[in-house]
């Protein structure tokens, strides 16, 4: 890719991972999060985001990453769906 | 006034303002083939609603409009000034009469005659008179203004963050302790539940606002074509995003003639495939988890898709291969291409809507589909699903496993403590049997079906789903509120078990549960019951002859009861019977319903029905193993005893005739039954409805001149000389004579002593 797009740098299950900036609407702290039982593993669970609910997905899971080590603080990105279909907000859980 | 009405009314305000400067630019260019076309489809659209609404007036001058505009059209006339002119006058008038409807004014009929007549291309004379037409009427103040859907989802955003807020400060308010803004705060509290009230119910609408039109779109098709139908429609209260009524009714409209004109055969064709003269049409709404589905069942002809591929590939022959290839499945969805309708099936009724391509094209914009169920010669069956997106919803939150979940309150039909005497657990199987007084259900513990940690549950709530009955075991319900049910994403819809989730003021999300999906997690299955749902037919012929529905009593045998004496026909589950006092009853939500018969009476069989009685007639039930047809009964009846009045002779065979009146006149709750005492409260809960299904009223307080059969006192209770025919006296021990708990021996005594 020749133009230089903004990306948005984390860590992922050790090791860096880059976020097309275009669709990270934000980063925030979420302390609670609502388990869904029977949901699929990588189902972290519900979480509020202002008036929203969102789901939230451990994305090591998705990806087959070690976990991320205890006792460090859940970071979550708001990724906005490229379709009109807002309220499918997704969320990528990473330490 | 009728909502359809004002509906209407507004609709055609609209369109009025709309067409305003169309009517100009044609006045201008009578040739103008765009403006021709634009109040073409004004005067067929009104003519069109003007039909089910009763409205002959407007219909009839709209219809004379059409028909000229129509000729026009197909250039069979000149679209001269005259024709303008003659037309105007009409769209005036509409609007006229449209005013006068809406400020409930009378207007004069006079003159529309000789608009009418001037629509005629040989008309000359008096045009003068025909465009002097004064609209003196005042318009109608309007009650009702039209907002963007986009306007009250930003409202409904605002709401839900305005929860929130107050929220919060109510929380920060309660850490420092600090009385001072209490009552400022209920204040508020109070004003946002009841703006989030008012912003969440501006969109939702009953699924009633669809379906009511349609008994009249059913009697006028049907007359039209000289076919018999019986429409029956079922969830009606199912409540649905308003924007998705509006989108559903022209679908649903052109799914309803499809069906009368094309599924449903003509009398004698039905008699000669050995159905039913009167054709059946059961249109329905339910919901789905996250999702609506509206149903529209026909028992006719079904699809011919051989037919209509040899129809396309007559047209176009290039895809004879192509078509020829397609599965069964695939060429039944061949009805969805464009220009198929109008051609291959359509005649006269639905040809002139709108095409099965632009119905199919419609629900999908909504995020729907359309699925088809074909079976020749018996019938097809379309559902349309479409999203709920924002449904307001009451819901029981219960708790399990450490978790709160929402029940959508319609599946619950009651809660019951596992401690009470009522109830019993027994295994079975790999699971457990609930039996909560004499009904069996199957048992689901929710937080062991849900993986979470599992204790004995304390509350057990029975739930409906479509085909059954269960218990699910929780460990507390916390409280009955009003929720939005938002759809969750397909990965936690995929778990099989939610509904979709809702954001409640505590600022928790919280899943909601899927009565149905729980179940079929869980392995239940329920057999399904035939829904048989017959309203009073929707006859296109009038005939002679009182009506009468024919029917397989329980024993067998034929027989025929007035129709009119029957309100409805229901399935009745062997389940929801309970025999006591005597006699049998059904029980399905509020009193319990007696069940009469010509016959013996025994427990009932599955598959049988009931068919309901009006109210008048003592609001039982009868029932019957299936019900045939609807007769006319002959001139001539043979008398015989009550409770049949009289033998007729139908279709060759002697059919027994019952006096509905017989049945009522049977003894029913009219006995008296005293709760004596101080302990009067307490009997009220436990054994009033045991007493009620046995036949008697019951009362803790007797009216002047009223006298008590039966009086219930406590053994140790003082004064308990009552006025009554007889004392039954209850103990506190399972030792006494009568204990208080032991329902059976209590309703048992109650029927010796009457």
């Amino acid at each position: 890719m020749s133009v230089a797009e903004l990306h948005l740098v984390g860590r992922l299950g050790g090791r860096g991972v880059l976020f097309p900036a275009t669709q990270v609407r934000r980063v925030v702290d979420i302390a609670d999060v609502v388990p869904v039982p029977r949901a699929a593993p990588a189902v972290r669970g519900l979480a509020a985001l202002r008036s929203r609910v969102v789901t939230v997905i451990d994305s090591w899971r998705l990806l087959d990453l070690p976990p991320p080590p205890p006792g460090r603080h859940l970071s979550l990105i708001h990724i906005s769906e490229p379709t009109r279909l807002e309220l499918e907000s997704r969320i990528a859980g990473w330490s | 006034m009728d909502e359809l009405l004002q509906e209407f009314i507004a609709e055609t305000r609209e369109s009025l303002e709309a067409i305003a400067g169309e009517v100009v630019a044609w006045e201008a260019d009578p040739a103008d083939r765009a403006r021709l076309d634009t109040i073409f489809r004004f005067v067929h659209t009104v003519k069109g609603s003007c039909g089910f609404l009763d409205l002959p007036r407007v219909g009839r001058l709209a219809h004379a409009a059409e028909d000229a505009l129509a000729a026009a059209r197909a250039g069979e006339r000149v679209p001269d000034p005259a024709l303008v002119n003659a037309v105007l006058a009409i769209v005036d008038r509409i609007a006229a009469i449209v005013a006068a409807i809406d400020a409930g004014a009378a207007l004069e009929a006079s003159g529309e005659d000789a608009l009418i007549a001037a629509l005629d291309p040989d008309y000359r004379a008096g045009k003068d008179s025909v465009l002097a037409q004064p609209t003196a009427i005042q318009r109608g103040q309007s009650r009702s203004i039209r907002l963007s859907v986009d306007l009250l989802d930003r409202m409904m955003t605002g709401v839900s963050e305005m929860v929130l807020v107050r929220n919060e400060l109510a929380h920060r308010l309660a850490e420092t302790g600090d009385q001072a803004f209490e009552g400022a705060l209920d204040r508020l509290s109070h004003t946002v539940a009841e703006l989030q009230d008012a912003v969440t119910r501006t969109r939702m609408q009953t699924v009633d606002a669809l379906f009511s039109a349609l008994p009249r779109v059913v009697r006028d098709t049907a007359a039209e074509l000289g076919k018999q139908v019986t429409l029956s429609i079922d969830g009606g209260d199912v409540e649905l995003d308003r924007e998705m009524i509006e989108l559903l009714r022209d679908p649903l409209i052109h799914m309803v003639r499809n069906a009368l004109d094309h599924g449903i055969e003509t009398p004698a064709q039905r008699r000669a495939a050995g159905k039913r003269d009167a054709g059946r049409l059961a249109v329905s709404a339910r919901q789905s988890g996250n999702r609506i589905i509206v149903e529209i069942a026909d028992d006719g002809r079904g699809v011919d898709t051989d037919r209509l591929v040899a129809g396309m590939v007559s047209r176009n022959p290039m895809r004879d291969a192509e078509l020829r290839a397609l599965g069964e499945q695939q060429r039944l969805e061949l009805m969805f291409e464009a220009g198929v309708s109008s051609l291959d099936i359509a005649t006269t009724t639905s040809g002139r809507g709108v095409g099965m391509d632009v119905v199919r094209t419609n629900v999908e914009q909504i995020g729907g589909s359309i699925a088809l169920i074909n079976r020749p010669g018996q019938g097809l069956t379309v559902s349309i699903e479409v999203p709920l997106t924002l449904a307001i919803l009451s819901a029981v939150v219960v708790e399990g496993g450490g978790q709160t979940f929402a029940l959508p309150r319609q599946a619950v039909h009651e809660i019951v403590a596992t401690a009470a005497g009522t109830t019993r657990i027994d295994p079975m199987g790999d699971g457990r049997i609930v039996t909560i007084r004499d009904r069996r259900l199957p048992l689901i513990a929710l937080d062991a079906e849900l993986g979470l940690p599992a204790r004995d549950p304390a509350l057990l709530v029975v739930l409906e789903v479509p085909g059954g009955s269960y218990a699910l075991g929780v460990d507390t319900v916390i409280d009955t509120e009003e929720v939005v049910v938002k759809p969750a994403s397909p990965a936690v819809m995929r778990a099989g078990v939610y509904a979709g989730m809702t954001f409640p003021d505590s600022g928790h999300p919280m899943l909601l549960l899927d009565a149905a999906g729980l179940a079929e997690v869980a392995g239940l299955r329920f057999s399904r019951i035939d829904r048989v749902e017959e309203d009073a037919p929707v006859d296109a012929q009038d005939d002679a002859g009182i009506e009468a529905l024919l029917f397989e009593d329980i024993d067998g045998r034929r027989r025929a009861i007035p129709l009119a004496a029957i309100s409805r026909i229901e399935p009745l589950p062997v389940t929801a019977v309970h025999h006591a006092a005597g006699h049998y009853w059904l029980s399905c939500g509020g009193a319990p319903i007696r069940l009469v018969s010509a016959v013996a009476l025994r427990a009932p069989e599955d598959g049988w029905s009931a068919l309901r009685l009006s109210d008048e007639l003592g609001g039982t039930a009868y029932p019957v193993r299936e019900p045939i047809d609807i007769v006319h009964l002959p001139g001539e009846i043979a008398p015989a005893a009550a409770p049949l009045a009289g033998v007729a002779l139908i279709e060759g065979d002697a059919v027994e005739l019952i006096d509905p009146l017989a049945l009522g006149e049977m003894p029913g709750a009219t006995r008296l039954c005293l709760l004596h005492g101080a302990e009067a409260g307490w009997m009220e809960i436990f054994l009033k409805p045991a007493i009620e299904a046995a036949g008697y009223r019951v009362v803790r307080q007797l009216a002047p001149g009223e006298v008590a059969e039966v009086a219930l006192a406590m053994d140790d209770e003082e004064q308990a000389t009552v006025e009554s025919g007889r004392l039954l006296r209850l103990g506190r021990t399972p030792a006494d004579p009568l204990y208080r708990y032991d329902r059976a021996a209590v309703v048992a005594a109650l029927g010796r002593a009457a």
